[in-house]
């Protein structure tokens, strides 16, 4: 699924390690993420809207 | 006025904490190594003596000598490469992160203790890989530590670490099963048509386990 993680994590100057931190997750599955390879689970999709502060369908596109 | 979703830069995108990752595999592969060297000298030193080596004490105390040369230099490598580590930056981790890594390490501690037992229980000798017999105290205890022991720690570390990490475990534990109900028939097959000896299931075992950890650590890191 596409994100704009990335992004997002880049506007808060945050190192994939940081944003680990703040979802209590390791920085590969921040990695996975970024990169499309794993899908979150809703529980992380809101821990994520919520720590960004934007709707979940402002992060992932579900759009192919 | 300028655009963050457009400007950003891939190397700023990209950056992560310092990553003493390489560090870690060092000592890791270091404190492997030693222990190999353990059990490899054991095992020579076990086999020459069998040999008869014990009426040339000169050639035994030079296998004695080398022996402690090589774990020694390991030993003081891996204890460089420890120091180094302990005086690098440390790496971010999250508490699930760190937690699971904790558990994992004691397993492999445990493990290695484990192989080192049996190893040693032996009444014909110092070997890792074979079906020969062994004393019943320490099968006993090698019996409660891996079932024991080891379902409780797989629970750990399963309740412990993240979503990711768990799916690239189930992606293994999927693709083994598979590979388990591929393998297992066809050796049995195999072996009634006389074209394989008969089946070990330490063997099937291994294979199983290289497999899944293949594919948790493919689905995990790459």
């Amino acid at each position: 699924m596409k994100n704009r993680l990335k992004v997002l994590r880049a506007m808060r100057d945050w190192s994939q390690a940081e944003l680990a931190m703040h979802l209590d997750v390791s920085r590969q599955a921040v990695n996975a993420i970024e990169t499309g390879k794993h899908d979150p689970s809703l529980p992380l999709a809101f821990k994520l809207a919520r720590l960004f502060e934007m709707p979940i369908e402002e992060i992932f596109d579900d759009q192919p | 006025m300028t655009n963050p979703e457009t400007d950003l830069k891939e190397a700023d995108v990209n950056m992560t904490s310092s990553n003493p990752g390489s560090s870690k595999f060092t000592f890791a592969a270091l404190v492997f190594v030693t222990f190999v060297a353990v059990i490899f000298g054991a095992g020579v030193v076990a086999g020459f003596t069998d040999a008869g080596g014990g009426d040339r004490p000169d050639v035994l105390f030079g296998i004695y000598a080398v022996w402690v040369a090589v774990v020694g230099g390991l030993a003081f490598l891996a204890a460089r490469s420890w120091s180094r580590l302990m005086k690098a930056p440390k790496e971010m981790l999250s508490r699930s992160t760190r937690r699971s890594r904790n558990v994992l390490y004691a397993a492999l501690v445990v493990s290695a203790g484990l192989g080192a037992l049996l190893s040693m229980a032996q009444p014909e000798g110092t070997s890792i890989f074979t079906n020969g017999p062994l004393a019943v105290f320490p099968a006993l205890v090698a019996i409660m530590v891996w079932t024991v022991g080891g379902s409780i720690t797989t629970l750990m570390w399963w309740r412990m670490t993240d979503e990711h990490d768990r799916a690239s475990y189930e992606a293994g534990a999927n693709v083994a099963v598979h590979a388990y109900l591929f393998i297992a028939p066809s050796w049995w097959v195999a072996t009634r048509a006389g074209l394989l000896p008969e089946q070990d299931p330490m063997v099937v075992m291994l294979i199983v386990a290289a497999i899944w950890s293949a594919v948790w650590f493919y689905r995990k890191y790459l």
